[in-house]
């Protein structure tokens, strides 16, 4: 018994998430402008507001320099 | 042990499936029609989609070779693989096709036909045998492509 279910895992993990990812026809989805990772202003405003209220800091995100808390 | 071949063998049935002209594909109406209608002829079968920027130079292309080859029995058919259909509509009222065009909304033939990129082109003989693919469409290469057309068609 034991043997089988072992047997079965190793034979289930050689596909090793093959069938995962993005394919080419959808990369047109990825490439939408809503899709990417500054397409809310105000988010990122936002969030570098918290993130400066909590570390002290500021900039980091795209900026040169930042980090040190010298504005 | 027969569960064990089982399952292998369902896992190998999604790599089984090949690029064949045994599939069928949408037309400007939706209806469903093999691409086997088109056995007999030299294929040129090409994945493209509204969004893809090397598909636009293509078509000039595969419009020549239309025009240039279609009396010697080569059917050039391109597939498309957006989801919304309208893309594709507005794509080819700005570059029109005198060529087949298909449909493929769900990508069921494109990933039988494991697609690496876009636009992906498979090249059948007269016997309906896959004899070339190109990954990408590339103007210098052109000439080498008409070639091997050239060469299907005399056979």
């Amino acid at each position: 018994m034991n043997r089988t279910i072992i047997s079965i895992a190793i034979a289930v993990s050689l596909s090793a998430c093959s069938s995962l990812g993005v394919e080419p026809w959808e990369k047109d989805q990825l490439a939408r402008a809503d899709m990417a990772l500054d397409s809310e202003k105000l988010d990122l405003a936002l969030d570098d507001h918290i993130y400066f209220s909590k570390e002290g800091s500021s900039g980091g995100r795209s900026l040169a320099g930042g980090g040190c808390g010298c504005n | 042990m027969r569960k064990l071949l089982l399952l292998l063998s369902f896992m190998t049935l999604s790599i089984s499936a090949a690029p064949s002209l045994d599939y069928k594909v949408q037309n400007f109406q939706g209806e469903l029609l093999s691409l086997s209608e088109f056995k007999g002829k030299v294929v040129y079968l090409d994945f493209w989609a509204s969004w893809c920027g090397p598909c636009r130079k293509s078509f000039p292309w595969m419009n020549a070779m239309h025009q240039k080859y279609q009396q010697q029995g080569l059917a050039i058919v391109a597939i498309n693989l957006d989801e919304d259909k309208a893309l594709a509509e507005t794509f080819l009222s700005k570059i029109p096709a005198d060529f087949h065009i298909r449909f493929d909304p769900q990508a069921d033939v494109a990933s039988k036909f494991d697609l690496q990129g876009m636009p992906s082109s498979y090249i059948f003989n007269r016997q309906g045998e896959l004899v070339q693919t190109h990954l990408g469409f590339f103007e210098e290469k052109s000439a080498g492509y008409e070639n091997e057309i050239v060469e299907l068609l005399k056979e």
